[in-house]
């Protein structure tokens, strides 16, 4: 065994020390609010979903929208915004984000709002108050820690933002998705809410998020070079997908499905429309650093 | 790219907004809960849209429920009390009706079942009648009205108040949040 070690050892060369994994940057304070905020929301957040004590049929269903969404989002993501090119471990904290500690929070904070909004006289408008606020929030608070440390080694480009920003909200859609058929009454209507969360608005909070993603980095990038710009391309990728969730989640303004329908469309067109808008322009930015890095 | 310049020192700054950011989330709402005066249990918010169905009917018909005014009940049953309680409406929803006019002045003293009714405009696809009545010389005015479907058989949303409030600027206050919700009734499948 010793002999076949010192062998292989002999064969290779001298030992490398492993490359590190692109999280890992110590010396950065949002690595460390990552690890906590995961920590002290991972046992919540099975808690959560183990609280419901759902029937074995619901479970089911919830691990096939899991692996269904999963993939469809994580498809949409490598394909349409080369997710694949980024790190592995930044990949998964971004989706962790969105899964555990940006649920979990969200989940918190809602329930709150909704109380004291359905109390002062706000109960039809209380998701379209509360959901925006906390949830974009959250996400764009765990874009900025992802890009934050990715910047550590590498300076994301636009692209790069809206591929961790999908992440973030696909995680935080996929563990939302999973809690409303978790918590259902029965079988029937688990199954029914799974293919409700399918068909009507799939994709929607990773594609605000990847909005938000991307005016993150490029206001970043504004902002070392003019101030205003930059801080209102921040406001911009903050605000910009809240109004569209809250219009998503604000009351129909009449009892015709039709209209109803048509409003949804409309909303989900423009996120759709935004997004790719804003892959064009991270595309052509990246070839634009690319060019740049070749001539210099 | 001045790639080591950008990877040098921590961003503190960076940090601090993500701990401002879930700092904010989470203590906001308990700092509207302590800045908001108590709200009061069973008063009807803005925008409360009731959604009453009729067994047989694939019609659905819909109100917004009396802003300021206290749930009588159970939400679907569309009874609501002035926040005085004095004052009253009972919105249900009629479907094979054969004649809205019977409908609208159903159980009405007689004076009032008597006088005539005023048509008035609403959706399209939909016929509205009221007769406004008063049996006690300004103190208790009241109000029946119909939204109904143009077509027999009729589907109806009936409107039932009474407002006895001990002022007359109660009085019509109640009255004018009955009248408000009458264009927003809705039937649709």
């Amino acid at each position: 065994m010793n002999r076949l070690r010192f062998a292989t050892r002999r064969e290779h060369g001298p030992r490398r020390p492993a490359p590190r994994l692109a999280i890992w940057q110590p010396q950065e304070p949002a690595l460390w609010i990552l690890f906590g905020t995961l920590l002290v929301c991972l046992p919540l957040s099975a808690q959560t979903m183990i609280a419901g004590d759902a029937e074995p049929g619901l479970a089911a269903v919830g691990g096939v929208l899991v692996l269904a969404q999963g993939t469809l989002l994580w498809l949409l993501a490598s394909w349409l915004l080369r997710a694949r090119t980024l790190p592995g471990s930044l990949r998964l904290a971004a989706m962790s984000w969105g899964f555990v500690v940006a649920s979990v929070i969200a989940a918190f904070a809602n329930t709150k709002w909704f109380e004291i909004l359905t109390g002062h006289g706000f109960h039809s408008f209380a998701a379209a108050i509360a959901a925006p606020f906390d949830e974009d929030l959250l996400r764009f608070a765990g874009i900025l820690a992802i890009l934050t440390i990715a910047l550590r080694t590498r300076r994301p480009t636009t692209l790069n933002g809206i591929g961790y920003g999908f992440l973030v909200g696909a995680g935080f859609e996929i563990s939302e998705n999973l809690l409303f058929v978790l918590s259902a009454d029965d079988l029937q209507s688990g199954t029914h809410i799974a293919l409700i969360r399918t068909g009507l608005g799939f994709g929607l909070h990773a594609m605000w998020s990847g909005i938000q993603g991307a005016l993150l980095v490029v206001g970043l990038t504004f902002l070392r070079l003019r101030s205003v710009s930059g801080l209102a391309l921040l406001a911009a990728g903050l605000a910009f997908p809240m109004v569209l969730h809250s219009l998503w989640d604000a009351p129909a303004l009449t009892l015709d499905y039709r209209w109803t329908l048509a409003s949804l469309a409309m909303i989900y067109v423009v996120s759709i429309g935004t997004l790719i808008g804003i892959r064009a322009y991270a595309i052509r930015d990246s070839h634009k650093l690319l060019l740049g890095s070749l001539t210099t | 790219m001045d790639q080591a310049k950008l990877t040098r020192h921590p961003s503190w700054v960076a940090g601090l907004l993500i701990l401002g950011i879930i700092g904010g989330i989470l203590g906001a709402p308990f700092l509207a809960a302590h800045l908001l005066p108590a709200a009061e249990a069973g008063r009807i918010g803005i925008f409360e849209r009731i959604v009453q169905t009729a067994p047989n009917s694939a019609l659905r018909g819909s109100h917004f429920a009396p802003v300021g005014w206290l749930w009588g009940g159970d939400p679907s049953s569309g009874t609501y009390l002035s926040a005085d309680r004095a004052s009253t409406a009972h919105i249900t929803m009629h479907t094979n009706v054969d004649d809205p006019d019977a409908l609208l002045r159903e159980g009405l003293p007689l004076g009032a079942a008597l006088s005539p009714s005023a048509a008035f405009s609403v959706r399209t696809g939909l016929t509205g009648a009221a007769i406004e009545y008063d049996l006690a010389a300004g103190d208790n005015p009241a109000l029946s009205a119909t939204i109904c479907t143009t077509a027999a058989p009729f589907t109806c949303v009936l409107v039932r108040a009474n407002f006895s409030s001990s002022t007359k600027a109660q009085r019509d206050s109640a009255q004018q949040d009955i009248m408000r919700l009458i264009p927003g009734i809705e039937i649709a499948p």
